[in-house]
């Protein structure tokens, strides 16, 4: 499975990187921004996107929206990380096609129970 | 405080007061006492209101743009930069942790991978005792990013009321007061996707989620 983990701070791409490998995860690229990221995304070959939502150039929000509005990778399940926990940001989130929505600060079980349970209801439908 | 009028005034006054009191004329003398002692009053409260004058315009106006201008041109500027030190050092200690926090455990799965042939549980054990601790330190960083977060908001602010005081500043020269554009310093609160940063404990939002239980509760309430 290929990830790519989308955060402006390298402290957290590493972080997540480092909680992935001991998941199992190992094969995992990374980007700073939308910008940088969408282009990497629609090369292809990724399996599942994990990204930030405040960020300099484009927002994971926008992100996300992108993703979703490109019939090429339109079903990439997405992970928002982020500090952003607003009611209406959730909301936002959801409405624009979020598979989960992790609020920093967060630990170990929690990535885990999100990425299984993602798995999970792909695997289901 | 005496002008050469003043100074000429008063000869003439005392020259008469004389000529009165030479003469026996003792009402003429009163009155142009009471004049000499009325000009004094006035040349008194004349130079007060000199001195208050002073003292309330000359000095504060001087004052206050030098005050403006100490604060735009040292003060901002060092504080922009102390804080850019503090994020830069946060930055640097957190990336030396995680180096070698990522060592260590490359060390750990090379020991474990070579002690599974062997019998050494022990070994095992303590490995894999080491290699939570360090995964507790990896995670531990991620305040390397909050706390970047919230700094970089700082700087943005303060960097907004610079610019706001240098337009004021600029505006004020020139009696134009239609201030626009980057005197808005705060950006936080704004509806739509705009950012609202981290969750900062005493600067709480009604309207943000206190944890992932609750951010979990809302969204299965809108069936996720």
């Amino acid at each position: 499975m290929k990830i790519l983990i989308v955060d402006d701070f390298s402290t957290m791409r590493r972080i997540i990187k480092n909680l992935l490998k001991e998941l199992g995860f190992s094969n995992v690229s990374e980007a700073d921004d939308g910008n940088t990221a969408l282009p990497m995304l629609k090369s292809g070959g990724f399996d599942f996107l994990i990204t930030d939502w405040n960020m300099p150039g484009m927002q994971g929000i926008d992100l996300l929206r992108n993703v979703r509005a490109d019939p090429g990778i339109a079903t990439l399940p997405v992970l928002l990380v982020t500090a952003e926990a607003k009611k209406d940001q959730i909301v936002e989130a959801a409405q624009a096609g979020v598979n989960g929505y992790i609020v920093k600060p967060f630990n170990a079980a929690t990535l885990k129970e999100k990425i299984d349970k993602i798995f999970e209801r792909i695997q289901a439908s | 405080m005496m002008d050469d009028m003043d100074q000429q005034h008063y000869l003439a006054l005392a020259r008469s007061l004389v000529s009165d009191l030479e003469r026996g004329q003792c009402d003429d003398a009163e009155r142009t006492l009471e004049e000499i002692t009325r000009l004094r009053k006035n040349a008194s409260y004349e130079a007060l209101d000199r001195l208050i004058a002073l003292m309330d315009e000359a000095p504060s106006a001087n004052k206050l743009d030098a005050t403006l201008g100490q604060i735009l041109t040292q003060e901002i500027p060092e504080i922009i930069e102390r804080l850019n030190y503090v994020d830069d050092m946060i930055n640097d200690s957190a990336s030396k942790t995680l180096n070698h926090v990522e060592r260590c455990l490359e060390a750990c799965e090379l020991v474990k991978a070579g002690a599974s042939a062997e019998v050494l549980n022990d070994l095992k054990a303590q490995t894999h005792d080491l290699s939570q601790g360090l995964n507790e330190i990896l995670l531990a960083q991620s305040f390397q990013d909050l706390s970047g977060q919230v700094l970089s908001r700082v700087i943005d602010m303060v960097g907004g009321i610079e610019r706001y005081m240098v337009q004021l500043l600029n505006h004020n020269a020139h009696e134009d007061r239609t201030l626009e554009g980057e005197g808005s310093v705060d950006r936080r609160g704004e509806a739509g996707t705009e950012p609202y940063g981290p969750r900062i404990p005493g600067l709480e939002n009604p309207e943000m989620l206190k944890d992932q239980g609750e951010v979990d509760d809302l969204l299965s309430s809108m069936g996720f």
